[in-house]
């Protein structure tokens, strides 16, 4: 027993003694792994010290994007003018700085908070082109006698002051030139005497600048733009991101930007009709809190504020009703008068301002539980609009060519020569003493559920609950026609009504309540990962928006309007006359205070935009990272918002045609309206009427290769219908289903491709694997590039002439029974037949569609390529240079075609044709130096 | 010139007994057979740039193997859990001769557990991480992948790095989108082609990543189909190919459990083989294994760090 004792302390006294057993690899690699960790920072423990190993440091780039007139190609457009230079001079320069929050011997936050700082200027004058029709000079003093028709025959103008009744007429029979109810002579040689020219259209004509083109046909197309754009913006983006212990993100975020647009002048005068020059500030902040519950439990909540101006017209501004001598209208800005199919002079809304303001809260939790996943969430909106929005507020007169025509007859006078005599067939004066300040709020709550229901099947379905409050004014000072209220004018309903007052709440519309439901599923078919069906379909409401306009507000703001009691016989005011005194001062809330206007009308029923959609897809991958996916897509949408072009709610009936001249007598015509006493009403883009419905099949197949390439290509079919799109408008407002044709802006093929290529070039790559200083030369090159490819839209043909007595606003044409519109081999010379169409008879509608249903614009193609050369420099620097070719092809797209359709006895000769194409190469050159 | 002479003879000398670089090489046999086609080191030859190379060592499926595992789970709960599932399974399936140990990418690299043959610890801190933050892949990649080329060249074990993530590239920290600033600028081109930031990041990394010599692999959650996202997803699979590894990108839920178990699958397949640099002045290494037990599929090129 002693000698075992003995000999086991022995064998551990000697174990002892001896060296102990190297450590074992892994061992080493454990404590290395430790070891670097620590030096690295990676471990608590170390990122609580400062720790100097990789400890993140600032970084960020500096850029400039350059282009000039120098490097392009000259546009089409301009090149077919005879132009040799469309000026382009832009500068987009700025930085971006990045890293930790350190604030020296005050806050150091290498690792818990993390900031973000990016400026962005530009400085910009591009030239834009577009070509146009003014009068002739012949035709400024009077000079008819050159003018034609689209046919190519004389136009007679006739003069007003000769007009009288036909004693010989017979009632019975339509109004023709054998059967006139009024005789008309035609001013002596087509001349207007220089004494009847209306000294403030005299005035006016000097705001006109002289005809700089020949394009034709006949007289037309003599007038091409091509002036800059001047445009300048600066912002800035900043982020901040803070974690609060482990759990607990807070990120700030905010941007401010500030700019100018300045379009290009139609003319160099202050009559230009083109854009104004506008003033942007926008700013927004927001503030996000996450908090990791528990690794399946996450908590979000976020307030967001953005707050956004413009500002308008300010090279407007100034006094030019007097110096015309135009009596009765505001002193801002150049009057408005609407002579089509000339330019106009002076523009709507010459000078404006609006703010717009939105806050939102929001609040969500995540959850994880088995295989349910959950996610309820919640928000509150809050939206201010600020506007002022004077439409007209130094007078809009609209010429017409009736005054000056033999009336009844289409295809004589012009509105020109109407101008020329100060005759003009409708006015209106916008009085506003006060911005309005609209308010609306909406929020929201939401439970989206998943259930992965096997490993190769998962569903999942959404609920949200959304409630609209409707829109106030902060001072109630908002208004609407009742179209229930009775009128005391004429004892008709439809009377002015105000907000918050004769016991009325303060808002017109209903508080909207909607659930939004949505589903959906994917599914690996067969067992197959490779292999991916999707299905969903979604219902959701949209708000009723608030524009930044007055509309509204009648009554708060005045809309003095003056009606031509005949289009063809009587003008509705003299420019020598002026405008008469407003009868009331402001607000003029009586119920009668809206009559013979085109009076503001807010939709008062509970109707909502509605949307409804549904998918189905297949994605196989195949071998090579290419990804096939085929889907087809349906979606849908009802009571859409849509503006006065598609809705009319005082319209009369289609059988009143019947009436035909008699319908030129405004007193008859209102009589007819369901609503006599307004002239009309504005719906603003705000009732809910519209329709559509869109199919679509898609192809999408996409490429990834290692090597630094990606390829996609996406192919779509899609058929959209409509009764309410654009561009002209509908014809019958009482029956939807004859509107029900091809969309505006449906373009039923589309392909696009895109590809993003890192060369293959230099050290470890494929290709140049140079390693002396040649490295640098092959090194860094990559490529992109995006090209499309998109069918015309519809083309949308329309009358002349509109010869309804005001009963039908957008006229369509007539097809000719048996000629095709198609033409063997379509091109710029005649792109489709105009002879299948033709104007349809006066006091008739057309019987063609809206939209044409296979005829089409010209197709398009764009084809943009990227190519960009790094050097990497020391301390992981990079500079960068790039060349971006937009239409890189130097491609041009044709026009679309003249769509205007005359009598048969007199077309548009012109009709079908193309005139010229558009495009041209730009270059971007960029430099970025990254640190 | 007898202290020139002297001079001489010492560099020389000093030259002559420095160790030789060694390049470790990631490499799968192409064969699946039973033995999985394995090779014996008297099997391999190799050349860099075309002059042969000595092989001083393979280690094959039956070493120790020592997994970095990196999470980056940012954005979806269901989706982070269904990682999690799939690396718990595929953890406890592991041999008992992989060691893993665990790390998070988001809001930087930070260990969460060190490496252990014990799965529970790791399996703890897996189920324990949240899922928030900011997408850290990008920046945490060249910490993750000096700390296992440390390991690497430390010890004769097989390493690899595997990062699991969901993230997008509109969740990092750093600006790679590129956002519009001024929205009243109509006629901005910067932005046609604007994957040019993630571009030049990925270009930056894989510069940097071409002296690591830790294989890489990614497992990616989500795969999204916008442009800058696939600039994103195209650029991590630049980088896994670039260091010899690979990378797979989910569709759908579905494929996770899959990619998961793929990527393992390939981690412990790994052969290491350490190749000794004829020429020490080489920078730019173009490298050929040959077996005679079959092909092979291995990193063919490094660049490596000036000394």
């Amino acid at each position: 027993m002693r000698s075992a004792i003995c000999g086991l302390l022995g064998a551990l006294v000697l174990g002892a003694q001896q060296p102990a057993a190297p450590p074992s690899e892994i061992q080493k690699a454990i404590e290395e792994f430790k070891t670097q960790s620590r030096l690295l920072g990676l471990r608590e423990e170390a990122a609580r010290r400062r720790s100097n190993g990789l400890r993140p440091k600032w970084h960020g780039r500096l850029f400039e994007n350059l282009r000039n007139d120098y490097f392009d190609a000259v546009p089409h457009e301009v090149r077919q003018r005879g132009g040799t230079k469309s000026m382009l001079r832009r500068n987009q320069f700025g930085f971006n700085l990045a890293g930790p929050l350190v604030l020296p011997k005050l806050y150091d936050g290498a690792r818990r908070t993390y900031f973000s700082l990016s400026y962005e200027g530009m400085r910009e004058k591009i030239a834009r082109s577009y070509l146009r029709t003014i009068p002739t000079l012949a035709e400024r003093s009077g000079d008819w006698s050159e003018t034609v028709d689209l046919a190519g025959n004389p136009l007679p103008i006739y003069d007003p002051l000769s007009t009288r009744p036909n004693p010989a007429f017979d009632p019975g029979r339509p109004v023709s030139l054998e059967n006139l109810e009024y005789l008309r002579e035609p001013f002596p040689a087509n001349r207007l005497p220089a004494w009847r020219l209306d000294p403030v259209a005299k005035r006016a004509l000097e705001y006109y600048p002289p005809p700089n083109a020949s394009v034709g046909p006949f007289f037309r197309n003599n007038y091409f733009i091509h002036a800059p754009e001047t445009n300048t913006a600066d912002g800035v983006i900043g982020k901040l991101d803070h974690s609060l212990r482990e759990r607990h993100r807070l990120s700030l975020n905010w941007s401010f930007s500030n700019g100018l647009q300045g379009p290009a002048r139609w003319f160099p005068t202050p009559a230009n009709p083109g854009g104004p020059d506008r003033r942007f500030r926008n700013r927004r902040g927001s503030l996000e809190h996450v908090f990791t519950v528990s690794p399946r439990t996450v908590h979000t909540a976020g307030f967001a504020a953005s707050a956004g101006s413009t500002e308008s017209g300010g090279e407007a501004r100034g006094d030019f009703a007097s110096e015309l001598g135009l009596e009765g209208v505001g002193q801002v800005g150049f009057p408005y008068f609407r002579i089509q199919p000339y330019l106009s002079l002076g523009r709507a809304y010459p000078v404006s301002k609006s703010a717009r303001n939105e806050f939102e809260w929001s609040w969500a939790l995540a959850s994880k539980q088995g295989r349910h996943s959950w996610r309820l969430s919640g928000r509150y909106e809050r939206s201010q609009v600020n506007a002022f929005y004077p439409q007209y507020p130094a007078g809009m007169f609209r010429f017409g060519e009736g005054l000056t025509s033999l009336p009844g007859i289409v295809n004589t006078g012009h509105a020109f020569a109407s101008f020329l005599l100060g005759l003009a067939e409708y006015s209106e004066l916008s009085l506003v003493g006060s911005p309005s300040y609209f308010r609306a709020g909406s929020w929201g709550a939401a439970l989206r559920h998943s259930w992965e229901a096997s490993g190769r099947l998962t569903f999942h379905w959404g609920l949200s609950l959304d409630v609209w409050t409707p829109r106030v004014e902060k001072y109630d000072r908002q208004s609407t026609v009742d179209l229930d209220a009775l009128n005391p004018a004429n004892g008709r309903k439809g009377a002015l009504i105000a907000a918050g007052r004769d016991g009325r709440g303060r808002t017109f519309q209903p508080v909207r309540v909607k659930p939004e439901p949505s589903a959906g599923f994917s599914w690996n078919p067969w067992g197959d990962a490779r292999t991916v069906v999707r299905g969903s379909f979604a219902r959701s409401y949209a708000g009723i928006p608030i524009y930044s306009s007055q509309w509204g507000t009648q009554g708060f703001n005045g809309t003095p309007t003056f009606i031509s009691p005949n289009v063809q016989l009587e003008p509705a005011v003299r420019l020598a006359d002026g405008l008469p005194p407003p009868a009331r001062s402001l607000p003029d809330l009586r119920p009668e205070a809206a009559n013979d206007t085109v009076a503001d009308l807010v939709d008062r029923s509970r109707l909502q935009p509605v949307y409804q959609s549904a998918s189905l897809s297949v994605e196989r991958e195949a071998p090579g990272s290419v990804v096939l996916t085929i889907g087809a897509a349906y979606s849908g949408g009802r009571n859409l918002l849509v503006g006065n072009w598609a809705a009319n709610p005082n319209a009369i009936p289609l059988e009143a045609l019947r009436f035909r001249d008699q319908l030129n007598d405004e007193q008859f015509n209102r009589s007819l309206r369901p609503y006599p006493q307004f002239k009309g009403f504005d719906v603003s883009s705000s009732w809910p009427l519209g329709r559509y419905h869109r199919d679509a099949g898609f192809l999408r197949l996409e490429k990834r290769a290692s090597r630094g390439l990606t390829l996609s290509a996406y192919y779509e079919f899609s058929k959209q219908l409509d009764d309410y799109s654009g561009p002209y408008g509908r014809q019958d407002y009482f029956n939807r289903r004859n509107e029900w044709s091809l969309t505006a802006y449906n373009r039923p093929h589309r392909f696009s491709f895109s590809c993003v290529y890192e060369l293959p070039l230099g050290p470890n790559k494929t290709l140049l694997g140079y390693t002396d200083w040649r490295r640098h030369l092959a090194d860094g090159w990559s490529l992109s590039a995006i090209s499309s490819f998109t069918s015309g839209e519809p083309i949308a043909l329309r009358p002349q002439f509109n010869n309804t007595g005001g009963v039908v606003d957008t006229l369509n044409v007539n097809v000719v029974p048996g000629v095709s519109p198609r033409v063997a081999r379509p091109g710029p010379e005649l792109w489709f037949n105009p002879e299948a169409f033709v104007q349809p008879p006066d006091f008739s509608i057309g019987n063609a569609s809206r939209t044409h249903p296979f005829l089409r614009n010209p197709s398009s193609q764009n084809h943009d390529l990227s190519l960009t050369k790094r050097f990497a420099l020391v301390r992981d620097r990079t500079l960068e240079f790039s060349a971006v070719g937009l239409n890189f092809l130097n491609h041009a797209d044709w026009e679309d075609p003249d769509t205007l359709i005359g009598p048969a006895e007199a077309p548009n000769v012109n009709a079908g044709k193309i005139i010229g194409s558009r495009g041209g190469r730009i270059i971007q050159l960029g430099v970025r130096f990254s640190f | 010139m007898a202290r020139l002479v002297l001079w001489l003879a010492v560099l020389a000398a000093a030259a002559a007994e420095r160790p030789k670089e060694i390049l470790r090489v990631p490499m799968w046999p192409e064969s699946t057979g039973p033995d999985g086609g394995r090779p014996a080191a008297a099997d391999l030859s190799a050349k860099v740039g075309g002059a042969p190379a000595r092989i001083v060592r393979l280690l094959g499926p039956d070493d120790e193997l020592m997994l970095i595992l990196v999470l980056d789970l940012t954005e979806d709960l269901s989706l982070a859990q269904l990682a999690k599932e799939a690396l718990a399974a595929e953890l406890h399936a592991l041999p008992a001769r992989v060691y893993v140990g665990l790390l998070r990418a988001q809001d930087g690299l930070r260990v969460l557990a060190d490496p252990t043959a014990r799965r529970e610890p790791v399996m703890e801190a897996i189920r324990g991480l949240p899922v928030s933050g900011k997408a850290g892949l990008l920046e945490s990649l060249p910490a993750a992948l000096r700390l296992a080329d440390s390991i690497l060249a430390k010890a004769a074990v097989r390493v690899a790095l595997l990062y699991v993530t969901d993230s997008s590239i509109y969740n990092y920290r750093d600006d790679y989108i590129n956002p519009v600033i001024n929205w009243s600028d109509q006629h901005d081109l910067s932005r046609r082609f604007p994957e040019g930031l993630v571009k030049e990041k990925i270009a930056r990394l894989e510069r940097q990543a071409a002296a690591y010599q830790t294989p890489l692999f990614i497992v990616h959650l989500n795969y999204r189909s916008d442009r800058l996202n696939e600039a994103y997803q195209t650029g991590l699979m630049q980088l896994a190919a670039a260091l010899g590894g690979g990378s797979q990108f989910c569709r759908s839920r579905q494929e996770i459990a899959e990619a998961v178990a793929g990527a393992m699958r390939r981690v412990v397949r790994l052969h290491r083989v350490d190749v000794e640099l004829p020429d020490r002045r080489v920078r730019s290494v173009q490298l050929e294994l040959e077996s005679k037990a079959g092909p092979l599929v291995y990193r063919n090129r490094f660049a490596l760090e000036p000394r």
